[in-house]
């Protein structure tokens, strides 16, 4: 049997009310999903917190297979986070938001 | 290409929603009018104005009572079960029916599930009788704004085409402010 790691995708959101740390944000993504798509869907999307860049922006990562769900839920959560940016790269991740950062001071700090 | 448009996006702090905007991969904006016009922003009133504009404008209303009056043209649905009748029997041909991911946000998971299906059902009702379907965010700050990328999941979730529902939200929108007398400045 072929074991194949699973494709993932890192996604950046923005919190701009500052309500959740790295444990919260998976909780409360986790929650809502549960809510939508139930528990077996959102085990399967294997939620992670990767890191903060400057606080208020996050990058998560998920299943690629169970992305849209995990997009939908972002849109729905109380209190909002927004989504900024999806990578298939923690590399290019960080490089986005490197290039982005002026357009993310100008537009959201 | 397409464009993506959140035609409910209260204005606090216009600017910064434009720049927003930009990075969120939305094209154009709806906000209230405050006096100064900005590019890439359709203005949302209350009433007609009684001179031609300067500004591209949609007249909205949230009120089931003027769902039927000439000029509407965007209803905006906050309560869908208490309407729904109503909206069934008396709405016109080429009417907005808006309803915002906010309030969605807002509800518990068993109500989600439940606007989710309202919305299916509003996009079916909208197809029967030539309206347009509105999903905008409602967001009353940059905060609460919502990326083009969720918009295309959330409607794909409600099992409707965005690349369909963009395409049509445009000619809807050529249509209606098109049809408007108002100087482009």
């Amino acid at each position: 049997m072929l074991n194949r790691r699973d494709k993932r995708r890192y996604i950046a959101v923005w919190d701009g009310y500052r309500h959740y740390d790295r444990k919260k944000i998976v909780e409360a993504i986790s929650k809502r999903g549960r809510e939508l798509f139930g528990h077996v869907a959102i085990e399967n999307a294997r939620i992670r917190f990767i890191e903060e860049n400057g606080g208020q922006i996050k990058i998560m990562s998920c299943k690629l297979e169970l992305l849209s769900s995990i997009l939908s839920v972002v849109g729905l959560l109380h209190p909002p986070i927004v989504l900024l940016r999806i990578s298939g790269t923690l590399k290019a991740m960080r490089r986005e938001l490197d290039k982005d950062s002026w357009k993310f001071r100008r537009a959201l700090l | 290409m397409l464009k993506r448009r959140d035609l409910c996006v209260h204005n606090n702090d216009i600017e910064k929603e434009l720049r927003t905007a930009e990075i969120l991969g939305i094209d154009e904006i709806g906000s209230e009018y405050s006096g100064t016009t900005n590019k890439n922003v359709i203005y949302r009133l209350h009433t007609r104005p009684a001179y031609v504009t300067t500004f591209p404008y949609l007249l909205v209303s949230e009120e089931i009572g003027q769902i039927s009056s000439p000029g509407l043209d965007v209803f905006a649905i906050r309560d869908y079960p208490r309407v729904r009748s109503v909206l069934r029997k008396r709405v016109r041909r080429g009417l907005g029916l808006e309803i915002f991911i906010d309030d969605l946000r807002r509800a518990e998971g068993s109500v989600v599930g439940k606007w989710l299906d309202y919305i299916r059902q509003i996009y079916k009702l909208s197809k029967s009788t030539s309206c347009q379907l509105i999903l905008s965010s409602g967001a009353t700050s940059p905060r609460e704004m919502i990326a083009a990328r969720s918009f295309d999941t959330l409607l794909s979730l409600c099992d409707i085409d965005p690349v369909v529902y963009w395409k049509e939200l445009e000619s809807w929108l050529d249509m209606k402010i098109g049809r408007k007398c108002y100087i482009d400045a």
